[in-house]
């Protein structure tokens, strides 16, 4: 069988769409769909909020697209991911990197289904142009294909 | 903390590196582990937002503004090792 890519790892109502106004805000809906999908408790969104305002928003690390994520704990059911889409884009403060216009909500039951996931994100998110033709989906359908067609 | 971003860097920091022929061993670490005085590391790849965070380290600090730009790793790779 081969590896899982990245579209199995996202729940297939885990894909939103909207103009969130702010990147919080945006990283928190992020956090809700993986509650709203079962691969998170509720915590995992707190947990979310917590290390960006700690830690400022060292998680957009590339132009336009933030990767983030809680803690490794108790508060993870299922390895997993969500994104969410802003065409307009939010600001986090990250001036190479704004605005951010996909945000990608991560969970990790174990390190191996972790790895599998962020080596799938970054085959996909390493070929140039990526994130925008990403912002510019409108539907999950659009979404999961996209990373269907650049990922084997 | 940093567990997605750093271990995204660590492994496209592996690939530039087996790319430019050179070898090496990389660790994705929280920020507390890179400060430590017995830490090992030549290099610490980090996020701007980081970096002010490690000033004065032992080790060279090279940040990375597109963790998903191999050209921008391999060339700052390149520079600080060939």
């Amino acid at each position: 069988m081969a590896s899982p890519s990245l579209s199995d790892f996202i729940a297939p109502d885990a894909i939103t769409f909207g103009e969130f106004g702010s990147f919080l805000t945006a990283s928190e809906a992020a956090g809700e769909l993986l509650v709203s999908s079962g691969l998170v408790v509720s915590g995992y969104v707190d947990e979310i909020t917590e290390i960006i305002q700690k830690h400022g928003p060292y998680m957009v690390i590339a132009p336009g697209i933030a990767i983030v994520h809680g803690r490794p704990s108790g508060s993870v059911l299922k390895t997993g991911a969500s994104v969410v889409i802003d065409s307009t884009g939010v600001i986090s403060g990250n001036e190479k990197n704004d605005p951010v216009k996909v945000v990608l909500a991560i969970s990790a039951k174990n390190d191996a289904e972790h790895l599998q996931m962020l080596k799938s994100i970054a085959e996909l998110f390493n070929q140039p142009g990526m994130v925008e033709k990403m912002a510019n989906c409108s539907s999950s359908g659009e979404v999961l294909n996209l990373i269907s067609i650049n990922l084997q | 903390m940093g567990i997605g971003t750093s271990v995204l860097l660590k492994m496209n920091a592996e690939k530039v590196l087996s790319q430019l022929g050179v070898e090496a061993e990389v660790d994705a670490t929280d920020i507390s582990t890179a400060l430590r005085a017995d830490s090992p590391a030549q290099i610490v790849l980090c996020t701007p937002e980081l970096s002010p965070q490690l000033e004065g380290i032992r080790a060279e600090v090279i940040s990375v503004e597109n963790v998903f730009d191999l050209n921008e790793l391999s060339q700052k790779l390149e520079k600080s090792l060939l």
